[in-house]
């Protein structure tokens, strides 16, 4: 009687365990497809998003922006390319300076450097 | 002790507990393991559901990978009318959100007989949001798929659009619509008795196949300058139409196309059919002038004239084949290169009239004309060339000069190409590049060569000629400040419905390349009926300049930042 007792005990608990893992399944379940809406809804707005900035990006709409403020742009009769010692020297930096030639000039460029000039078109 | 009566009971009671224990044993085994699949199948039914996953069609790009067309979900909002227990009630609350009038909706809603009603389309993330917090009962959201043009009319033509099922309507949405859309995939979906969805069914699942990318040989920047200069000349000369097409001359690449009038493809549906239409390749027209080019480079390419060759224009007026032919402006003696230059009618024909007809129709058909040129956009036709057997007398008066024969703006742009390149006719096209969304190419697209149309001596003379038609001749508005330009002007009469050629309605157009030494661009322009003055020469050339002045500063530019990004790094 007594071993009868305790099996049905242990039957009723693995029954509970059981359907207590089902119950936490259902409600993972619930979790997972919430966080599956959100991640689509982020999804979708970050898309939306992206469209916006690339419309207010459009040539189209920069050039009505302007004439709607009476902007008037004209090409540059020069272009003039300013690149500052600093960042001339990090770029050479990014190249991996490895011979002393490299850091040689390395150190010329971050001492001696200037800006870079250029004309857009023989005017 | 139990009686005997007793113990019949008992067994009776027993016997009964023992036939019902049976009978729900029998049923429950001849459910479970007999014929299972029925009830199971209604059971699924009722909690399991196919659900599909779209596709996300492809995205169109630029050269440089700006995107011309991409794909976003917007809500819209449905409701079942059968679930609503106070339709004035939700409409009026429905309404300020959704913009519409309340009394609107409550006709929409007050539907019993239906189990389902759009109230709205693919409307903003924030008006969903707030209908979202309404909660209101048999009012409910669904994602739609939209696609969208951020470039809004810039490249509207060549892009085209896709409808409301996001399948493609027009231009490379529609040519390549197979290759853009993807496949839907989908998997099981498990609901609650609430139908809400349960994400615990482990199922089989298909993943669906996004579309592939397109890039196009097309440059944002040079596409805007071209509409700009267009839209300009359009609106300056009012004008019926018009059409420009930008190319590498070298390769075939197309830079820019555009038309006008032209739309918005984020709303074509506010459009005509007429407004949406590709002109550059699906229209056809007398060329005029611009189609001595043809007739010249054949004759020098024959031998039959050399270009300081004197020829008498007879002062304006000649007949010849039963025709009189008139110069817009009357000329004495003129050399070859200044016929053409001067754009002279008569001493064209005199030429023409020295080659023959069969040595201009194979020049016509070597230049590409009486063929589309493959370009891969929809309704590109290819003109009409009509072979000397079905010549007329006049023809050899006409068709050296434009007139006759049928032509599209990207044929025009494709010849002239001819004369900038070296003498090699280039397939025209559009698409650069299939890619994966990944960013891996799936197919990569090269220039085609086509044939040798003439020789490298006739293309050096015909180059000295069409510089000559822009710095002395008819195309001198077409002069680009700083770089020497070739091209050639046309005026081509528009027939008239009582058959004859009309005074005030012209095609004025202008094809040309520049530098006229190492050309890197080539133009063609057509302004379909402008007012008051109709010439290609002052109608045309200008937009020719400032599209050539604008994008040569525009790429000299992008050499220098990368010549001085190249120097950084």
């Amino acid at each position: 009687m007594r071993r009868t007792f305790l099996g049905l005990g242990l039957a009723t608990v693995l029954a509970l365990g059981y359907v207590q893992q089902r119950v936490m399944l259902v409600t993972v379940g619930y979790e997972l497809e919430k966080l599956r809406c959100l991640k689509d809804d982020l999804l979708d707005q970050n898309r939306v998003l992206n469209y916006n900035v690339l419309t207010l990006q459009s040539p189209v709409i920069l050039n009505r922006r302007l004439e709607e403020h009476q902007v008037q742009l004209k090409p540059p009769k020069a272009v003039e390319i300013l690149v500052p010692r600093d960042l001339l020297a990090e770029g050479l930096r990014r190249g991996e300076a490895t011979s002393w030639i490299q850091r040689t000039r390395e150190l010329a460029v971050r001492w001696l450097g200037s800006t870079r000039q250029a004309e857009a078109k023989p005017e | 002790m139990l009686t005997a009566a007793q113990k019949t009971r008992v067994a009776l009671v027993i016997m009964g507990f023992i036939l019902v224990t049976g009978a729900l044993l029998s049923r429950l085994f001849w459910l479970q393991v007999l014929h299972p699949s029925h009830w199971v199948t209604i059971a699924r039914r009722q909690h399991l559901q196919v659900l599909e996953l779209p596709p996300t069609r492809g995205a169109i790009l630029d050269r440089n990978l700006k995107p011309l067309a991409g794909s976003i979900r917007l809500t819209s909002v449905f409701a079942d009318p059968r679930h609503l227990k106070n339709p004035a009630g939700t409409a009026r609350l429905l309404a300020p959100v959704l913009k519409k009038s309340a009394a609107e909706l409550e006709v929409l809603l007050s539907h019993q007989d239906r189990g389902f009603v759009w109230l709205a389309r693919r409307i903003s993330n924030q008006s969903a949001a707030q209908i979202r917090a309404l909660r209101l009962s048999g009012v409910d959201v669904v994602m739609e798929p939209q696609r969208v043009y951020p470039q809004g009319v810039l490249a509207s033509h060549l892009v085209g659009f896709s409808g409301v099922d996001t399948q493609g309507l027009e231009g490379l949405e529609l040519a390549y619509d197979r290759i853009l859309k993807g496949e839907p995939g989908w998997r099981w979906l498990a609901r609650d008795a609430r139908r809400r969805p349960v994400g615990t069914w482990e199922g089989p699942m298909v993943t669906p196949r996004d579309g592939l990318e397109l890039v196009m040989t097309i440059d944002t920047a040079i596409q805007f300058i071209a509409e700009r200069a267009l839209d300009q000349a359009f609106q300056k000369w009012r004008a019926k139409g018009a059409s420009i097409v930008v190319m590498n001359p070298m390769t075939g690449e197309i830079l820019a196309l555009a038309n006008r009038p032209t739309f918005d493809a984020n709303q074509y549906e506010q459009t005509s059919a007429d407004v949406r239409r590709n002109r550059a390749v699906t229209d056809t027209f007398e060329p005029g002038s611009v189609f001595k080019i043809v007739t010249a480079s054949v004759a020098l390419t024959k031998g039959v004239v050399r270009p300081e060759e004197n020829f008498y224009c007879e002062n304006g007026t000649y007949q010849v084949a039963g025709r009189l032919l008139h110069d817009y402006r009357p000329h004495g003696w003129l050399t070859f290169r200044d016929v053409i230059a001067q754009s002279s009618n008569i001493g064209t024909t005199k030429v023409a009239l020295r080659l023959g007809p069969a040595p201009i129709y194979e020049g016509m058909q070597a230049f590409g004309f009486g063929v589309p040129t493959g370009v891969g956009l929809p309704g590109e036709v290819g003109g009409k060339v009509k072979p000397p057997s079905q010549w007329s007398r006049p023809s050899i008066t006409c068709i050296p000069i434009g007139q006759e024969v049928t032509v599209t703006s990207i044929q025009l742009a494709q010849a002239i190409s001819v004369i900038a390149n070296g003498g090699y006719l280039v397939k025209p096209w559009v698409v650069r590049e299939i890619r994966h969304p990944s960013g891996a190419v799936v197919k990569a697209f090269k220039p085609i060569v086509v044939r040798r149309v003439i020789p490298s001596e006739t293309v050096q003379q015909m180059r000295e000629i069409l510089t000559a038609v822009v710095e002395t001749g008819s195309g001198k508005l077409a002069v680009v400040d700083g770089f020497r330009a070739a091209g050639k002007t046309g005026t081509a009469q528009k027939v008239e419905p009582s058959g004859v050629y009309s005074i005030s309605r012209t095609m004025a157009s202008f094809v040309g390349f520049v530098p006229a030494e190492n050309p890197v661009l080539t133009i063609a322009v057509t302004v379909d009926e402008p007012q008051p003055l109709h010439t290609g020469g002052v109608v045309s050339a200008p937009v020719f300049q400032q599209v050539a002045t604008e994008t040569l500063a525009y790429l000299r530019q992008g050499e220098l930042l990368k010549t001085a990004q190249n120097e950084i790094q």
